[in-house]
């Protein structure tokens, strides 16, 4: 298996046992991998979708644009997620999705992908548990967009980021790539880009975090997540559903 | 873009902004900070703070404080109507000097390179005339 399928493959891992058989298959219908600048657009708003993409390195993010240019990221993207499994249910894409730094993405033509849901009820079920996983992380960003004060609402973001890194397999201990600027967690909040600069000025002088150079150390885990009140169950959750589901 | 720093005082005590952070103009930042304003204070105030006596200033990356925001000024517009529009006026004051001193740089480095043509041109004419020799 090329290394360029792993942060995909431990993820499906993470949350089911997937037989190597399935797996194969699965990968066997993805196309070459395709290599994206940062800032290249991945998928267009309103594109017509053919085909689900799998983003194997890098981060990307999903954004609307409003008719006044104003513009709301809806979704954050980190490797190994998928970019699209819900809106390739509808065939249309809502949002812009944009590489947030140079990436690596795969495609899995719709005629093959429905052909080994048919034929491989494992894969359905991985799909199934990614877009479940998806919506989960959606209905957390909805409850601290619509009733967190700022601090938490940014607070919970920053533990969130690298508690999903990890279950891509990448090691979030030390300093990691943050690629998102202050102009971005606005976008992504709803707050102003001084209300961010002045929120991480506060969790930086409480000793919280270390932001520079685009990259993010988190110096006081349980002081933050005591913040945020963040609870990673929603994204550690569905691995523990689907270990009681096997039983 | 130019990079803006936003120095946050409130009760007396100023939380100084050494990161910053990037907007396209001295307007843009402005806007942003009047916006941010709004937020802190909403936030104060259902914590039963008085957000009045806050401010913001704004700084360029070479420490000069462009703008002072004060909370009171963009919470109560109608009795702040003066100062705000003397805010405006600076911000188009000083967005009208950088923009003179870009075409003043613009103007500089063409009559620089008007000059070096015009040396290039005599060095050339001065190669080309016969060597005097006086008799």
């Amino acid at each position: 298996m090329p290394d360029v399928f792993a942060p995909f493959v431990t993820k499906l891992s993470l949350r089911m046992a997937l037989p190597i058989p399935d797996r194969d298959a699965l990968l066997r219908t993805a196309s070459a991998p395709r290599h994206a600048l940062k800032g290249e657009c991945l998928i267009e708003e309103g594109a017509e979708l053919s085909s689900l993409l799998i983003l194997c390195s890098g981060m990307a993010r999903a954004v609307r644009t409003f008719s006044d240019g104003i513009q709301q990221i809806v979704a954050l993207f980190v490797e190994g997620d998928t970019l699209n499994p819900g809106e390739i249910v509808f065939r249309q894409s809502k949002n812009s999705i944009y590489a947030l730094t140079t990436a690596i993405y795969l495609s899995i033509p719709l005629g093959q992908l429905n052909e080994l849901i048919v034929t491989r009820p494992v894969i359905a079920r991985a799909l199934w548990l990614e877009t479940a996983a998806q919506a989960a992380i959606q209905q957390e960003w909805m409850v601290w967009l619509g009733k967190r004060a700022a601090e938490p609402r940014l607070a919970h973001f920053l533990c969130e980021l690298p508690h999903r890194l990890q279950i891509s397999g990448r090691d979030t201990r030390a300093a990691f790539e943050f690629p998102l600027t202050q102009s971005d967690l606005a976008d992504t909040l709803g707050l102003s880009t001084v209300h961010v600069n002045r929120i991480l000025q506060t969790l930086r002088s409480r000793g919280l975090i270390e932001l520079a150079r685009n990259r993010l150390t988190i110096l006081d885990k349980e002081g933050l997540y005591a913040i945020a009140e963040f609870d990673p169950q929603y994204l550690d959750g569905r691995r523990l559903a689907n270990q009681k589901g096997a039983t | 873009m130019p990079h803006f720093f936003f120095n946050y005082t409130s009760g007396g005590a100023t939380s100084v902004d050494d990161v910053g952070t990037e907007f396209s103009s001295l307007e843009a930042a402005y806007l942003d900070t009047c916006e941010t304003t709004l937020a802190i204070a909403f936030e104060k105030l259902r914590a039963r703070q008085d957000p009045a006596t806050d401010s913001f200033d704004i700084i360029d990356d070479e420490k000069n404080v462009l703008m002072h925001v004060p909370f009171s000024e963009v919470l109560r517009p109608a009795a702040a109507t003066n100062l705000s529009t003397i805010n405006q006026q600076t911000v188009l004051a000083l967005e009208n000097c950088r923009r003179q001193a870009a075409r003043s740089e613009s103007l500089k480095n063409e009559i620089r390179a008007e000059f070096a043509r015009t040396r290039e041109m005599f060095d050339a004419i001065r190669a080309n005339l016969p060597t005097f020799h006086p008799v």
